[in-house]
């Protein structure tokens, strides 16, 4: 409570950002009956699972994936790689935010409602499953947001790849089937935004399908190595002095 | 021609630092267009797929490429410099440094964003240029130089509003201890009344109605008319009028703000 403002501020710019996102379907679903072969009712599921990934996002991982690109820039990386402990569980984790969290309890009382009030009775384990895929979903978010930061160790750049990581992450928003070709293909594999929030909806909203529940496992398996190999290597190309 | 030396002394300078960085400049400019245009068009056209149609609103997939190309081109336009440019001034203690400047902070701060503003301009024209040399006949490649010479005018003009709003946030920091999240506030709503994530005809009457009566509409979907070349003489003399008079009022609002900020400015930073 030390910014108490800024406390404020920040707890009434999520509510607005939650309040664009239905708006938004709401709108949509003024000139569609279905979108990405889900109803309104569901879309409003699939909508509150992504603000609570969002807000768990906000909550653990957003600040500090915020400082780390400058951290870089200016050099300040060399005080937490002299730290006895891990360089990256350190700068991920230091910093908890607060208002985020009143934000996350928010979040989670739309997730309730939205499951409360959908018209076919879900069991508590698809529920359960859910959440936690959602927490899965939440770290995706954070490994792909750090592999668009670490750039910075070779451009020296204050902000990385972040602003198309900004842009990219609008995908999350959207239920995976109104992507085709190419772009499905990207965005299930190699940038896997559907696998974050919509792919974990489909287990619940429709028939269980244990293929999608194995691509979510296996993608988030392999971007782990990923995202520590590029780890390894940008902390080689680090120069330490400020950029 | 003296008075001119100190603009273009300011404009040479940031176009500098906006390129200062060039990887990441050329990534993130390529591919925010690039994803920005795949993600809309995704949705429509899943939508029109749905309901078996081929136009909505008035438009069809093609318009709406054209739409969303426009869009994204405008609000990176409307949205300048990044958060902070007022504000950052104000926490560091550095607004001392333009009491030796030969200009006002006010009028250096707005040379400053509209440099941004027209650098996001010229990447519009430089797809417009691709498309009516190579592309050829699109909609886009159909629109007469003199919408798009307009359209960069009304850019400028919405860009000028959104920036006048900005400072009135931004001058916050006289008080409050950090004001991000405002501005990232003001970037969201804008944007979505405004009308960059879905036009404006999408939305329902009385929501349109409502919106006539404040400055979004103007910021965002104004400029992208103009460049789609869908106004006469009166909707753009109108337009440019009404962003002119939220400009003024938004104006008396920040010398107020700022007055008052002002007398709380200690010149030594938080």
């Amino acid at each position: 409570m030390e910014f108490r403002i800024d406390f404020y501020f920040r707890i009434i710019m999520d509510l607005n950002y939650y309040f664009i996102s239905f708006a938004f379907f709401e709108i949509i679903y003024l000139h569609t009956n279905m979108l990405g072969g889900w109803s309104h009712e569901q879309a409003i599921i699939f909508i509150a699972g992504n603000l609570l990934m969002d807000s768990i996002v906000m909550s653990v991982f957003a600040n500090n994936m915020w400082w780390f690109p400058l951290f870089v820039n200016k050099g300040d990386l060399d005080h937490y790689l002299t730290k006895p402990v891990s360089t990256l569980f350190f700068i991920s984790l230091r910093d908890f935010s607060a208002n985020s969290f009143v934000n996350f309890i928010m979040a989670l009382s739309v997730f309730i409602w939205a499951i409360a009030n959908y018209s076919i009775p879900l069991t508590w384990w698809q529920i359960l499953v859910y959440f936690l895929l959602i927490i899965n979903g939440a770290i995706l978010y954070y490994i792909f947001n750090m592999i668009f930061y670490f750039p910075v160790f070779w451009t020296g750049s204050p902000r990385g790849f972040g602003n198309l990581y900004w842009i990219l992450i609008h995908s999350i928003e959207r239920p995976d089937r109104i992507y085709r070709g190419w772009v499905r293909k990207l965005f299930t594999t190699l940038l896997p935004f559907s696998i974050m929030v919509s792919f974990p909806a489909r287990l619940i909203l429709e028939e269980f399908s244990f293929e999608v529940l194995m691509h979510i496992l296996l993608v988030t398996l392999i971007s782990w190595p990923v995202y520590l190999f590029v780890w390894s290597r940008g902390l080689r190309a680090y120069s330490s002095a400020s950029s | 021609m003296k008075s001119l030396r100190w603009p273009m002394t300011v404009i040479s300078m940031e176009v500098r630092k906006i390129l200062a960085y060039r990887s990441d400049f050329w990534v993130n400019q390529v591919g925010l267009i690039i994803f920005q245009v795949i993600l809309s068009y995704s949705l429509w056209f899943a939508i029109f797929e749905f309901n078996g149609v081929e136009k909505m609103g008035g438009y069809d997939l093609t318009n709406f490429i054209h739409y969303y190309l426009t869009a994204v081109l405008v609000a990176k336009a409307m949205l300048g410099e990044d958060i902070g440019f007022l504000s950052r001034e104000i926490y560091d203690g550095t607004l001392n440094r333009f009491i030796v400047y030969p200009v006002s902070i006010f009028q250096y701060k707005h040379i400053t964003y509209l440099v941004y503003s027209l650098f996001n301009n010229c990447q519009l024209f430089a797809i417009f240029l691709f498309n009516y040399f190579y592309l050829h006949p699109t909609p886009l490649s159909e629109i007469p130089w003199s919408s798009y010479l307009l359209g960069v005018f009304a850019s400028l003009l919405s860009s000028s509003l959104f920036f006048m709003m900005g400072c009135i946030l931004e001058s916050i920091a006289f008080w409050a201890d950090y004001i991000w999240s405002l501005m990232v506030l003001l970037r969201m709503t804008t944007n979505f009344l405004g009308g960059t994530l879905i036009p404006l005809t999408f939305y329902p009457e009385w929501a349109q109605e409502v919106l006539k009566f404040t400055p979004f509409p103007y910021i965002v979907t104004f400029p992208i008319k103009v460049f789609m070349n869908d106004f006469d003489s009166i909707y753009y003399l109108k337009n440019c009028a009404i962003i002119c008079v939220w400009y003024f009022i938004f104006y008396l609002i920040f010398r107020l703000v700022w007055r008052k900020g002002q007398l709380k400015y200690t010149g030594v930073g938080i």
